[in-house]
């Protein structure tokens, strides 16, 4: 918040604002490395995860209002990717829809999106929310650990310091999604 | 066949390369396509056993997956040290790097890069098909190398040992000039063909080779007959040259000796005459000389006579026939029966020949050794005539004379007074003689005449004597 303020305060210099530019820059960058620092390496990979699986999966058509409508991941619960997600996603598109990050902080928030990271350990209100998007092409991913045994459709999981997918193929074909078979392959598939 | 061997092996070489090529690329592709997940979700495991099914390729010798980031991600085979991987992904596709082929495929999800394959294949493949090829090719070149072989050994039967034997024909003819030969025909083909035409041209050359030595034969049977008869006319020719050297030689002896003896009486009549005239009173004395004179008139008479009877002879071309000796001694002892009864003479013949000649030259020829036989002699006159055949060889061994054929000898013997034997050529030469006229009557042309006679008879006729012990006359004739 107080990089934010000193770049207000330096906007009005005209003459110095391309070099203030330059500086702004680095000093985010060097104020922001510590909060990065905090996502973690396994849940940076779990980041760039959730966008590798819209390469992977395909939703209907109907899951989208328009042809260029954006594509939501929502994070709901506790967020473990802080900005490490949005930059991961910033500018990729899946299939002419943009890729857009929402954040909820709890059910009264969350709204339709495509796929959604629930960051819940309860297990009530993992069944709460999966309950609401019952019905929804929403792709359900969580750390929860009977999350694929309990109506949720991919579970991170970490065998040997590497993070692994189980995946729920019946709930996920319920919701209408298409995985792919080479995502299958790589993954645990729980029936 | 090497060749077509070459151009197949470049072309089966280019398409090869480009079929590997394209297998690679598509194995790459799938295997990338593949590998998306395992790169995208970090499942080295997944992308190892993906790689791991390159096994089924056994040319794949190395392959490696990068990551987005361009990090060795997976590699093939297990245990393979990563130092023999590029460090950094290079740009796609695929290229040959000496004995290996290998390239970089990337791993694309949709439209997103996710990494990129390495593969790398040995030419083993290629080495191999090349090898089989080889044996192929090999295999093939002494195939047809054979099957040239024992083709050409076919044709050589069908086409090479015809001409063969036409050369050989051909040489063996032109070496012996055997026009006889003929080549074995052995095909019904074009060399059959040849064969019969060149038979057909030995037939024309037996036929135009006899026709020629007939004709040579002829011509030479003409030359032995031209020869022959220019020998025999040589012959006639040489006979009747010798003749006429012989005539011409008679005739200048006749010459010769006719200016002698023809002029002595004529020299006498001329010399008497002269006498005469100067003694024209002593009619005693004239008397003589006419007498004389008339008496070599009588002998000049007597001489031209005889060179008439001489010359006569060599004229005559008279028809022989046989005639009986016999019958001719026994005319002459009748033309002499005063002669014989007055120096009360003997004549013994018998069982003399029959000879084929001119009767009446034979009779003169009897007469004149009858008469010499009777003329040259002191006392009573013995005559003893004999004949016995004898052959040739004996002639030439008594005389040293050429004859041939049997001849018949007659032998007149006398008692009379002979002569020296060195003369018995001499008497035959006409005009010779050996004893004074005075002493002995005669011309000197008798025993020339005999000797005519006896040549124109072919015969051969010599003398055997000495003086005082009579001699024989060898009379030789043809039978």
């Amino acid at each position: 918040m107080k990089t934010t303020t000193r770049h207000r305060g330096l906007q009005n210099f005209a003459v110095l604002r391309k070099a203030a530019a330059c500086c702004s820059c680095i000093l985010f960058s060097v104020v922001c490395l510590p909060a990065q620092r905090t996502t973690s390496r396994e849940n940076q990979v779990k980041a760039v995860f959730l966008f590798n699986f819209t390469q992977f999966i395909e939703w209907p058509a109907s899951a989208f209002n328009s042809p260029d409508a954006p594509f939501i991941i929502g994070v709901i619960g506790n967020d473990p990717f802080g900005n490490y997600l949005d930059e991961t996603v910033a500018g990729e598109k899946v299939m002419n829809h943009p890729l857009v990050i929402q954040r909820y902080k709890d059910l009264g928030e969350l709204q339709t999106c495509h796929m959604l990271f629930i960051g819940q350990e309860d297990p009530q209100k993992i069944k709460t929310i999966l309950d609401v998007l019952n019905r929804r092409h929403t792709l359900t991913v969580s750390d929860y650990k009977n999350f694929a045994y309990s109506g949720g459709m991919i579970r991170f999981y970490t065998q040997e310091n590497k993070t692994r997918l189980q995946i729920n193929l019946s709930i996920a074909k319920a919701a209408e999604l298409n995985i792919s078979s080479k995502l299958l392959r790589v993954a645990e598939i729980i029936d | 066949m090497i060749l077509t061997c070459t151009a197949f092996f470049a072309y089966e070489y280019y398409s090869f390369l480009r079929t590997t090529r394209i297998q690679l690329s598509t194995l790459g592709k799938v295997i990338a396509s593949n590998s998306t997940a395992a790169l995208a979700f970090d499942n080295r495991e997944d992308a190892s056993t993906l790689l791991s099914a390159l096994k089924a390729e056994p040319h794949i010798v190395a392959a490696c997956l990068y990551d987005e980031a361009g990090n060795v991600f997976s590699t093939y085979p297990e245990g393979i040290s990563v130092d023999v991987f590029p460090q950094r992904p290079g740009a796609d596709g695929y290229i040959y790097t000496g004995t290996y082929l290998e390239g970089f495929e990337p791993s694309v999800e949709g439209n997103k890069k996710l990494g990129t394959l390495y593969l790398k294949s040995d030419m083993e493949a290629m080495y191999a098909r090349f090898q089989l090829y080889g044996r192929i090719a090999f295999l093939v070149i002494v195939g047809s190398f054979f099957f040239a072989f024992f083709l050409s050994r076919r044709l050589q039967k069908t086409i090479s040992d015809p001409i063969h034997s036409l050369a050989d024909t051909a040489r063996s003819i032109s070496e012996h000039k055997d026009y006889g030969v003929r080549a074995t025909k052995s095909n019904v083909d074009e060399l059959g063909l040849l064969t019969d035409a060149f038979n057909q041209m030995l037939t024309q050359i037996e036929a135009q080779n006899s026709a020629i030595t007939a004709f040579n034969q002829q011509l030479e049977q003409k030359v032995h007959q031209r020869t022959a008869q220019l020998e025999q006319a040589k012959d006639e020719m040489e006979v009747i040259n010798n003749k006429l050297v012989k005539s011409n030689r008679d005739l200048e002896q006749f010459a010769y000796v006719a200016s002698h003896d023809l002029q002595e009486p004529l020299r006498k009549i001329h010399t008497f005459t002269e006498m005469a005239e100067k003694k024209a009173l002593d009619q005693e004395q004239q008397k003589l000389y006419f007498q004389k004179i008339k008496s070599s008139a009588k002998r000049m008479s007597e001489l031209i006579t005889a060179v008439l009877n001489y010359s006569r002879l060599s004229r005559t071309a008279e028809e022989f026939a046989d005639t009986d000796l016999n019958i001719v001694v026994e005319n002459i002892k009748t033309d002499f029966e005063l002669l014989i009864s007055e120096k009360n003479a003997t004549i013994e013949n018998k069982g003399l020949p029959v000879i084929k000649g001119i009767s009446l030259q034979l009779h003169q020829l009897c007469l004149n050794l009858i008469s010499n036989a009777l003329k040259f002699t002191e006392q009573q006159p013995v005559i003893q005539i004999t004949s016995r055949v004898v052959s040739a060889e004996d002639i030439s061994r008594m005389t040293g004379w050429v004859a041939n054929g049997n001849y018949a000898e007659l032998v007149f013997k006398d008692n009379g007074i002979g002569f020296d034997q060195q003369y018995a050529q001499k008497i035959f030469t006409i005009f010779q003689r050996l004893h004074d006229k005075h002493s002995y009557a005669g011309t000197g042309i008798g025993l020339a005449l005999c000797k005519k006679i006896v040549d124109n008879h072919n015969g051969f006729i010599t003398a055997q004597s000495e003086v005082g012990k009579g001699s024989a006359f060898y009379i030789y004739l043809p039978v």
